[in-house]
């Protein structure tokens, strides 16, 4: 079942095409990552999606209903972040969390309870009672995951949900979104940073100019733009013959060696992946530290798509 | 959840926001302080008070409306606009609760606050009124009630503005201007040319102290010139539908703007 669909959802802004015929579909306890540059149209589309703002043209449905039409309807199982969340400086967490949580219904029992619980899980605990005004932006992000989270919605729609946060804060905020999609809740994520989008996200939706460019899982991407590549750790640095025979393995295309690091670029899927790394270790006798998926794969597909979208 | 109890949330908090950035205590403090001193300086300075009680509480209620519009652009000017200005509405706006239900909260928060500044100035007034004349004309009361009517017609012009532009200041000054100068000197032009402004709202919340100390039109010929002075005084019902036609366009106006209007 499609929890998000749009059909060519259209926007602009003037004489600005900030979103052309988006045509999109995201099924129940999916995450998907929408990528694409600033201005992309990232924006835009979630805006939509929350009645925000209107398209020019099109449809979008969340959860079967229209977002022009019922947004009150569409909004009651949807958490969002949208843009840099800004609050009312007079009030605190646990005031502006009421005031959310009132206005959705949740009853006050209820309430108190999951406030402690969404300030505990986003680090805020310890700032509950102090206004929002003297909130730093990374804080101010952290209060904007509570709030989407707060009536524990099914559906998550997050806008750059780690802007502005430190590194540690950000792998807080990707903790606690990698726990949403576990529950089962069908998150959009729209992000330029693709290591978030890699790491929490079954599929991409890739839009450059308004224009989605490629909509599929990250693995068929990679297959298609054949950009799939590994990162190996080696215990010690390899010799110039080494690689070499690295780049002779089957499947292999492109070896690229940075010390005992060594990034390989190769066409096929898993188990072509697998076949390389025993090659690696039994073929070669080489001592493998640790590997990993390599995040250039996606990065490579990311600018090669936007490129040719421009 | 009802949209009726979404308005009386919506309203909660804005009260506690008037509170908290302490406007309210502001415009009280204002509404005291004139309240306490148009009695007070001609005792102090031995000045002798009207002799007829209606005249002296015309003169006294006439800074109602004053208070009224720089009460009403205090906690309207930004109702709206800051939402938008300050990006609070990507907080507020993706909740389930409708745009026009957010823009009644704020509005009954706003009329409160208003009220409550108008209420506290009648009140006074009252007091000093028993204190000098010992009595309190009946016609104060009917005169609160044009200016809680001016509160609605103020308050929905503010809200208009907060509506459509972008700055709150731009709106907060806008109402201030329009209904403190703009308004009034149109008033005296219009007058110059033999023309009752009945049609302004500045000029038909007059009815505040007209029912007072009531006035007649009148024109002042000066002999040996031909510009003839204008002398008009708003009336009911005329002044009475004027502050309620222009309540109810501007708020449902400002309704329709912020449920169209794009948070981009």
């Amino acid at each position: 079942m499609e929890v998000i669909f749009t059909e060519n959802l259209t926007k602009h802004y003037g004489k600005i095409q900030a979103l052309q015929d988006l045509n999109l579909k995201v099924e129940k306890g999916h995450c998907v990552g929408f990528l694409g540059p600033n201005g992309a149209g990232k924006s835009t589309t979630i805006k939509i999606l929350c009645g925000l703002i209107r398209p020019t043209k099109g449809k979008a449905y969340i959860n079967g209903y229209d977002v022009i039409k019922e947004t009150t309807k569409v909004l009651k199982d949807v958490g969002a972040i949208v843009e840099t969340p800004e609050f009312y400086p007079y009030l605190t967490p646990k005031e502006i969390l009421s005031y959310l949580g009132k206005i959705r219904g949740i009853p006050d029992h209820e309430l108190e309870e999951r406030i402690r619980h969404v300030l505990q899980m986003v680090k805020l605990s310890e700032w509950m009672n102090t206004k929002i005004g003297k909130f730093s932006r990374g804080m101010k992000q952290r209060l904007g995951l509570a709030q989407a989270i707060l009536h524990e919605p099914a559906t998550l729609i997050l806008d750059e949900p780690a802007l502005g946060l430190d590194p540690r804060g950000t792998y807080e905020i990707r903790e606690i979104i990698k726990e949403m999609v576990k529950e089962g809740k069908t998150v959009f994520l729209a992000s330029h940073m693709l290591r978030e989008v890699q790491e929490l996200c079954d599929s991409v939706a890739l839009i450059n100019k308004g224009i989605l460019l490629a909509y599929d899982t990250i693995d068929n991407l990679e297959e298609i733009f054949k950009t799939r590549k590994v990162q190996v750790k080696l215990l010690k640095p390899l010799k110039n013959r080494e690689v070499k025979k690295i780049g002779k393995i089957n499947g292999v295309h492109q070896v690229s060696v940075n010390g005992q690091n060594l990034t390989i670029s190769f066409e096929g899927d898993e188990a072509e992946q697998a076949e390389i790394l025993n090659a690696l270790v039994k073929n070669l006798n080489l001592q493998v530290v640790s590997f990993s998926p390599s995040l250039e794969a996606l990065e490579d597909l990311y600018l090669k798509l936007i490129k040719e979208g421009n | 959840m009802g949209e009726l109890q979404q308005v009386g949330i919506v309203t909660k908090y804005e009260l506690l926001k008037h509170l908290r950035r302490k406007r309210l205590y502001a415009v009280l403090l204002i509404a005291a302080v004139v309240g306490f001193l148009q009695p007070i300086v001609p005792i102090a300075f031995n000045i002798a008070f009207p002799e007829k009680v209606n005249e002296w509480a015309s003169s006294f209620f006439n800074f109602a409306n004053l208070l009224i519009v720089i009460a009403g652009a205090f906690f309207a000017g930004d109702a709206i606009s800051s939402e938008f200005e300050h990006r609070t509405g990507y907080i507020i706006f993706p909740n389930p609760v409708k745009r026009t239900s957010l823009v009644f909260g704020k509005f009954i928060a706003a009329c409160i606050s208003v009220l409550l500044t108008i209420s506290l100035y009648y009140a006074i007034g009252v007091g000093a009124l028993f204190s000098i004349y010992n009595m309190v004309p009946l016609e104060t009361a009917t005169s609160f009630a044009y200016a809680v009517l001016y509160i609605l017609c103020v308050l929905g012009l503010t809200f208009l503005f907060s509506s459509f532009l972008k700055g709150s200041m731009g709106a907060t000054l806008l109402s201030f201007f329009l209904l403190f100068l703009i308004m009034p000197i149109f008033s005296s032009v219009i007058t110059l040319t033999g023309t009752e402004p009945w049609f302004i709202p500045t000029y038909a919340a007059g009815m505040t102290t007209q029912v007072l100390n009531p006035q007649e039109d009148r024109v002042i010929s000066i002999p040996g010139n031909p510009v003839k002075i204008y002398m008009f005084y708003p009336k009911f019902p005329i002044s009475l539908i004027v502050l309620v036609v222009y309540f109810a366009v501007a708020f449902i106006l400002s309704l329709i703007l912020v449920d169209r209007k794009d948070m981009t």
